[in-house]
């Protein structure tokens, strides 16, 4: 069973960052801290914040203030102040953001309609036969719709799981698994193999050089295995919801909806919707469900006593479901867990199931003893399914914490190989220990390196061979300005700016210009810091204010008029390098859309022939809700540029969504794509998603970042006139 | 006479002291402006809702009722002034915020672009985050304090700062 640990609450780490010796602080909490070190960074940080925080100045009243109070005091002005209390504002809907990892494990084994592709212009059909995972040859059909015009092949990447892999897609790997080619009939043909040991396969279609993809609207295809009665099984059901987180969270909670349905007797698929809904969709709703949670835990473990022996997974299974249930609503909830964690704990059966509960308990009895938590951490290595999650998180800070530089680097290596995408976090954490801050530096170049040879099994099926290339060096400035740094804390001032120059090269990324700014500021190179200063100031997104003071500090080392060219050259340099992400897709006949009282518009007429920006939000997805509180400011500041912004729900009209829109306070008109128009059109997939569509009604900017939106639209809209 | 307590002056801004006022000031309007300043990011705008807290004050003295420290109560006023001026605002902001003040209290040394940037982090928050996070942390009212002041619930005003925090800490921290 794949399980991750919850995160503490931000309330309790709050209070144990100001008082940590308080009895208040749990058990658990300190067991939790003892093994994360998210955590751990998360308490430094508040620990660090006062200090911080008294380093910021503040302007001071001055005597021409005094004078033009006593001047508005002498002509009697008037002033009624707001002494008392407002009134309380209306309840939002309440939900957590949970820091916590979800098991998720999702199955879409009906929704054959949803298999079947839409016949669109950006995206073409690929059919199985059989339509399932099975020991012998699987005949693949490929009809493109004009996405490969010429092509006489393509290639069918994959990326398979089996019933052991772990959540999200960080340690997943991409195949080219098959050729597919053109046959008479136009439509391209292969036959795939795939190992018995696969239980869930995605897929997308590729040129041969890799160059132009389709991903099915980002979608992907998929195939599972099935039981004899036509089901698909529990474990591919699993690995589909795994796959999808990180992709589309709102759909994984639909599938792992849907699994606990299909197999209802299973506690470990009904302890995952209980985690997954309580963060998706709030405490009001999971605190709705609990007391049908809590009459099925009870169920579940009255089973369990009365079997003659207990099966470990199923404890496991059951115990997992009554930590996510509410103790108040459910108290038999903690019962339960407590009992089942000693079961688990005292296991002599040596169950897998029960691994990451012994790991737990011989850590906890160890205690504060960093060299003896590194060798316990050692003996579960290599660690199975299990407590994988753990132990590659504990590893490396147990490592740290007893100053064991040959574990430290041990330790960052197996993290790096586990997840290669994300190596550079662990090596980035080695350059604060002296001991192997020298070695860490030269694992992190040899991961820069990596990034600049193509890893084909590193790409997502999502992307293309450019896309990947691109997002790579965006990763790989990230790495260099480490290094960077690391050569200038070393008084290696003439490699260090080097490279943080280096770091600046291509993209468009105006905090890390910031960063290297500053750094070079301070070694008093004011001539590599100006111009990147300049970037910053034209940047759509800094203030005016902001920029104003940049002018100020600037013009203490340069002239007004070279500042001014210094701009000119960032302007240019900024829309050079975003357009590089831009690309042209012509979304068609306009979608229509319904407003929330009713009245049927098209995208066209909202857009009024001007740069918009399209939001696609679910009140369902919490990332979704988080982004939407932001969005009033960000339609304000691009109205400002006269650029339009559509929020769009595949909601139809409701009274349901009325209220919530009330009471979540947005200030934005939304529309409903009540048809599913505006959804093929742009092929979104999952929430929230961003576009930029041009004046012409063309997608510019796909599935773009919320902290992209605002400097892409700028841009494209400054391109657009200059090209009228 | 700058001797005054603060009953003292109390009693002398009701009966609008114009002396008193030049105390009252001299004692508390730095801090003021620097409150207004967090919440609103503009110094105009800071001066204007400190302006308009002394001018107001002593109509508003009429209903202290002298339980609590007044300079807890000037403040309560005060982040209520600023936050009623931002709403009557014509025209959005986003981030509004002025450079460092050559003028400003002598800080501990940092330099200024990372301090630009911590500065800017905060200001970047939303408004509503932004509000709870200053008033906690810089100001360091209570969560009780707070939802009294922003009329919303405690644990809401707890929720916030958390988001706040979390939020910050991304902006400052690199991506990993």
């Amino acid at each position: 069973m794949i399980t991750r640990l919850l995160h503490p609450s931000d309330s309790a780490l709050a209070r144990f960052a100001e008082s940590p010796e308080s009895n208040d602080a749990s058990t658990r909490l300190r067991e939790h801290l003892a093994s994360c070190q998210t955590c751990r960074d998360h308490i430094a940080f508040l620990r660090a914040l006062p200090e911080r925080l008294a380093g910021l100045g503040a302007p001071e009243a001055d005597d021409t203030l005094l004078e033009r109070i006593q001047g508005r005091l002498a002509r009697k002005d008037r002033v009624i102040l707001p002494v008392d209390a407002p009134a309380r504002s209306p309840r939002r809907a309440s939900w957590l953001v949970a820091a916590a990892v979800l098991l998720v494990v999702a199955t879409l084994w009906v929704a054959s309609s949803a298999r079947d592709l839409r016949a669109d212009a950006t995206s073409g059909e690929l059919r199985f036969a059989p339509e399932q995972l099975v020991s012998g040859p699987i005949e693949v059909t490929y009809r493109d719709v004009g996405l490969f015009s010429g092509a006489k092949r393509l290639t069918l990447r994959a990326r398979f799981r089996t019933k052991n892999d772990e959540s999200y897609n960080s340690a997943s790997k991409q195949w080219s698994v098959a050729t597919l080619a053109r046959g008479n009939g136009g439509d391209f043909h292969t036959t795939l193999r795939v190992p018995d040991s696969v239980v869930y396969a995605a897929f997308a279609i590729e040129s041969e050089d890799g160059g132009r993809v389709d991903d099915n609207g980002h979608k992907l295809w998929y195939l599972m295995t099935h039981e004899r009665d036509g089901r698909p099984t529990y474990d591919a059901v699993w690995q589909r919801a795994n796959d999808l987180m990180g992709e589309n969270i709102e759909l994984s909670m639909h599938e792992l909806q849907g699994l606990a349905r299909l197999y209802g007797e299973r506690a470990e698929a009904w302890g995952a919707v209980a985690a997954i809904e309580r963060f998706m969709l709030g405490d009001a709703h999971a605190d709705s469900t609990t007391a049908a949670h809590c009459e099925r835990l009870v169920h579940f473990e009255s089973l369990l006593r009365a079997r003659a022996t207990l099966d470990m997974a199923q404890v496991s299974a059951i115990r997992s479901y009554a930590v996510q249930l509410d103790d108040r609503a459910c108290p038999q909830a903690q019962e339960i867990a407590s009992s089942l964690r000693a079961v688990l704990a005292h296991d002599t059966t040596g169950a897998p199931a029960s691994l990451s509960m012994r790991y737990a308990e011989r850590l906890k009895a160890i205690g504060t003893q960093p060299a003896h938590a590194l060798a316990l951490a050692e003996e579960f290595w290599p660690p199975r399914v299990e407590t994988a999650p753990v132990i590659y998180n504990n590893g490396l800070n147990f490592a740290v914490a007893a100053k064991d530089s040959a574990a430290m680097l041990r330790w960052a290596d197996r993290n790096a190989a586990h997840a290669p995408g994300v190596a550079s976090g662990s090596y980035s954490m080695l350059l604060r220990q002296p001991l192997v801050r020298q070695a860490a530096l030269g694992r992190l170049r040899e991961t820069l390196r990596r990034f600049r040879t193509r890893q084909d099994s590193l790409r997502p099926l999502e992307h293309s061979v450019i896309e990947q290339v691109r997002l790579d060096s965006a990763t790989a400035r990230r790495i260099l300005m480490l290094i960077g740094n690391a050569l200038l804390d070393d008084g290696k001032v003439a490699a260090g700016l080097d490279t943080l120059n280096l770091a600046t090269r291509g993209g468009w990324e105006p905090e890390l210009y910031r960063r290297v700014a500053a750094a070079t500021f301070r070694i008093g190179d004011t001539a590599r810091a100006l111009p990147l200063l300049a970037r910053v100031s034209v940047d759509p997104a800094t203030t005016q204010a902001a920029a104003d003071s940049l002018a100020r500090v600037a013009t203490r080392f340069m002239t007004p008029a070279a500042w001014t060219n210094a701009q000119r050259d960032a302007r240019e340099t900024m829309r050079t390098t975003v357009l590089e992400d831009a690309r042209l897709v012509p979304i068609g006949k306009s979608p229509h859309l319904q407003d929330s009282a009713g009245h049927t518009t098209n995208l066209a007429e909202l857009s009024k022939k001007r740069t918009t920006v399209v939001v696609f939000f679910s009140r369902f997805c919490a990332p979704s809700r988080q982004e939407l509180a932001m969005l009033p400011a960000l339609a304000a500041r691009l109205e400002q540029e006269g650029i339009r912004l559509v929020t769009i729900t595949r909601e139809a009209p409701s009274s349901e969504l009325r209220s919530f829109v009330q009471q979540a306070r947005v200030a934005l008109p939304l529309y409903h794509d009540t048809w599913g128009e505006a959804g093929r059109a742009f092929q979104d997939f999952g929430t929230p998603e961003y576009f930029i569509v041009d004046p012409r009604g063309r997608i510019r900017f796909r599935y773009t970042a919320l902290s992209k939106v605002l400097t892409q639209a700028v841009v494209l809209k400054e391109v657009e006139q200059d090209e009228r | 006479m700058t001797d005054l307590s603060d009953a003292e002056l109390i009693a002398r801004l009701r009966r609008s002291d114009g002396i008193a006022i030049g105390i009252l000031y001299a004692r508390f309007a730095t801090p003021l402006l620097g409150l207004a300043h967090r919440l609103l990011g503009s110094r105009d705008e800071a001066e204007d809702v400190v302006q308009d807290v002394f001018v107001g004050l002593p109509l508003a003295l009429r209903r202290y009722n002298e339980q609590g420290a007044f300079a807890a109560w000037l403040k309560l006023v005060t982040v209520r002034t600023a936050l009623m001026h931002r709403r009557s605002s014509a025209r959005r902001r986003q981030t509004p915020l002025d450079a460092p003040d050559a003028r400003g209290r002598a800080t501990a040394p940092e330099p200024l672009i990372d301090r630009m940037v911590l500065e800017a982090a905060i200001a970047a928050l939303p408004e509503a985050l932004r509000d709870v996070f200053v008033l906690y942390h810089i100001e360091r009212f209570s969560h009780a304090e707070i939802a009294q002041m922003l009329g919303i619930r405690r644990g809401t005003a707890e929720v916030r700062l958390h988001r706040a925090v979390r939020r910050l800490r991304a902006h400052l921290e690199n991506d990993r």
